[in-house]
């Protein structure tokens, strides 16, 4: 959990980078997946589509993505997750020990099909390892590979097997470490582990940090978890305490109420810096991105301001994410102008 | 208006409040794929309202079949229990997405942005709309004002006496609206009194008497006069450390979320409880299906010192935290435990 960020990794023989030092840019996780690419999930799940035309449709849209945040200037791109559709379900699917029930609401009109532990769980073919890989050949800038946390699994899933909560975020932290190893193995500079159920229980968050530190252990890589729709006061400080590099925090959804509460702590971690509403029609202005980048850098280094969405944009629809995204990073390259930076 | 069932005390059976609101089988509207329809321009709102009419119809009719009295709407009609206020009050407006207690799901926490004061009718509306079109009692849920108080964002008032008291007085004059309408019930939901988050934390920690007075207090402006059977609904937390105090909460009855809690069932079963009793049996957050010899096994325990006919079975929670088919399974057999009970208590 060590990692430098500092853009001079090697996956397979390609030198990466980062072209910025400060205020990079980067995203949470997913994006839009084209309509074309959508109704074909919907047929392939009907039996209508083969599994190759599925992939074969999610490497180009994945392509399409990778193409974008290269021309808008992302530091950090995301693969989009054009082969994910819930971030709990899609590793469950893929872990041995689970079965999966019919949607179930988390919020508006947006459903998830909630994993059901019926066995132990064990990672038995990778889970993310695929997918970042093929992104990573697109581009020569670092792509972030992106696991869901033990922490998340299991509160977002029903358990008909562990007798405890515990024995089954920790079950799921070993599975989730052997994949955070082939990853860096396999040159990814950036993991994220998401874990936005930590803010859930205050009195588990000793189980959530030791469950992430479980992930983490013995990583180069340069480690971010991200943490969303939360009531902060109830876990901070103890989510300083989670064992990675970068916190990435949704700030636009709250009107940056956050920051005022991170700045009662010594900080020594970098921040993501979320300053787009992922949950909102409306585009934001380039002013506005600008006033909470200066609301945090007030007590932020830059160097240690990474700035991204609140969370996946995959609720949007192509235009709207990609205007979003736009303005995100105007108001960056305005930001650095203004203040001089790299 | 329709001739109501008899108000005659239980035992009986009711939905907490929330129920799935897609369907559990195939042909029945699915009111998730009408709304992405509305959404991308398929059908227009006439359309829509139709389809939210017709998944409330098909939720109360299962209600109904399970012989459930009262029923619910399954607050079908709302994203988020604090939706009915946002749109009923003045001086709320809809804010960011913030998690509903220790749940994978959202709600969109108010901005309290003005004085709270009542400036719609819709919940009234549903209501009457709700009692015209079954012959079961109407139960109506609203937040409780401990609750409501704490899942808004104040940028008005700066004063939490101030929010309590308007938010209660706006809270009694929508449920009296209701009543008005047709609500035989009205239910309070008060998650907050067992699970209390941040600033209620800090304050029952400092003074939990003061609290607790507040809390009641606030209760009683909104039951008060209301001219229906009132009932206070604990979730998400364990009760049993309240148990004294409620026993003077000005409510007809106290609903326990016996799955978070599962204590208050023995403490009800040795010392009694002044006041209806609403038993949340089935787990509403797990979908492992209890036995009817389970609920059986319960009634019987608390029965020496809680009448039967004082006692509500009801699930622990809404029931939207299960898929649509488990969540069938369990108002099915909460169904079939009612009948099991009657039918001893016969």
């Amino acid at each position: 959990m060590t990692g430098s960020a500092n853009g001079g990794g090697r996956p397979g023989s390609r030198k990466l980078g980062i072209p910025h030092r400060t205020l990079r840019t980067t995203g949470v996780g997913s994006l839009p997946k084209p309509p074309a690419l959508l109704e074909a999930r919907e047929r392939a799940r009907r039996g209508e589509v083969a599994q190759e035309e599925l992939r074969r449709l999610e490497r180009e849209a994945t392509e399409a993505w990778i193409r974008f945040q290269e021309a808008i200037g992302i530091d950090v791109p995301v693969h989009g997750e054009m082969e994910r559709g819930d971030m709990a379900t899609y590793f469950a699917e893929l872990l041995d020990g689970f079965a999966i029930s019919g949607p179930v609401r988390s919020y508006g009109n947006r459903y998830y099909r909630k994993p059901i532990v019926v066995g132990p769980v064990r990672r038995v073919r990778p889970l993310a390892l695929e997918s970042w890989r093929e992104a990573q050949a697109l581009t020569d800038r670092p792509v972030k590979a992106i696991l869901t946390g033990p922490y998340t699994m299991c509160d977002w899933s029903f358990d008909e097997y562990y007798p405890d909560r515990r024995s089954l975020t920790l079950a799921l932290a070993e599975a989730l470490h052997e994949e955070a190893l082939e990853l860096e193995a396999a040159g990814a500079q950036f993991i994220q582990i998401d874990e936005p159920a930590v803010s859930t229980r205050p009195e588990e968050i000793d189980l959530a940090i030791e469950a992430l530190g479980r992930v983490t252990r013995g990583l180069k890589a340069h480690t971010v978890s991200h943490v969303c729709y939360g009531h902060w006061e109830e876990v901070l400080p103890a989510l300083l305490e989670l064992p990675v590099d970068q916190l990435d925090l949704e700030m636009a959804n709250g009107d940056y109420a956050l920051l005022d509460l991170l700045r009662r702590y010594p900080l020594s971690k970098e921040i993501g810096l979320g300053v787009i509403d992922v949950h909102s029609h409306r585009i934001e202005s380039v002013e506005e991105v600008k006033r909470g980048i200066y609301r945090a850098l007030e007590f932020l280094p830059p160097e240690r301001v990474y700035v991204d969405p609140d969370c996946g944009l995959k609720t949007r629809t192509e235009e709207e994410a990609k205007r979003k995204l736009e303005v995100m990073v105007r108001a960056v390259q305005e930001v650095r102008r203004e203040l001089g930076l790299a | 208006m329709q001739e109501r069932t008899a108000h005659a005390r239980g035992p009986e059976a009711a939905l907490l409040d929330g129920y799935p609101h897609i369907p559990w089988r195939r042909g029945d509207v699915n009111l998730r794929r009408e709304r992405n329809r509305f959404e991308s321009g398929e059908i227009d709102a006439a359309a829509l309202a139709a389809a939210y009419d017709a998944t409330v119809l098909r939720v109360v009719r299962e209600q109904e079949a399970a012989a459930l009295d009262p029923v619910t709407d399954g607050q079908v009609r709302q994203d988020d229990l604090m939706e009915p206020l946002v749109r009923d009050l003045a001086g709320l407006e809809p804010g960011g997405l913030v998690r509903y207690y220790d749940n994978n799901f959202y709600y969109r926490a108010p901005r309290v942005t003005g004085r709270i004061a009542p400036a719609g009718m819709s919940l009234a509306g549903q209501t009457a709309w709700l009692a015209r079109r079954t012959e079961r009692r109407v139960k109506v849920v609203l937040p409780g004002p401990l609750t409501a108080a704490a899942l808004v964002v104040d940028e008005h008032y700066h004063d939490r006496e101030g929010l309590l008291a308007d938010l209660s007085e706006a809270l009694h004059l929508l449920a009296a609206g209701a009543v008005e309408a047709g609500a035989a019930v009205v239910q309070l939901d008060e998650p907050e009194l067992v699970r209390p988050q941040g600033a209620d934390r800090e304050r029952a920690l400092r003074d939990r008497a003061a609290w607790l007075a507040e809390a009641r207090e606030a209760t009683r402006r909104v039951v008060s006069g209301l001219g229906a059977r009132t009932q206070l609904a604990l979730f998400f937390g364990d009760a049993a450390p309240l148990l004294e105090e409620l026993a003077e909460w000005p409510v007809d009855d106290v609903l326990f979320d016996l799955a978070s809690g599962p204590s208050v069932a023995g403490r009800l079963a040795a010392e009694g409880f002044p006041r209806g009793v609403g038993l949340g049996c089935l787990d509403a957050r797990q979908p492992r299906l209890e036995r009817v010899e389970e609920v059986l096994r319960l009634v019987e325990r608390l029965s020496g010192k809680v009448p039967v006919e004082r006692m509500t079975l009801h699930p622990s929670a809404s029931l939207e935290f299960l898929p649509a088919d488990k969540a069938r399974a369990k108002l099915e057999r909460l169904g079939e435990a009612i009948r099991a009970v009657r039918g001893d208590a016969r």
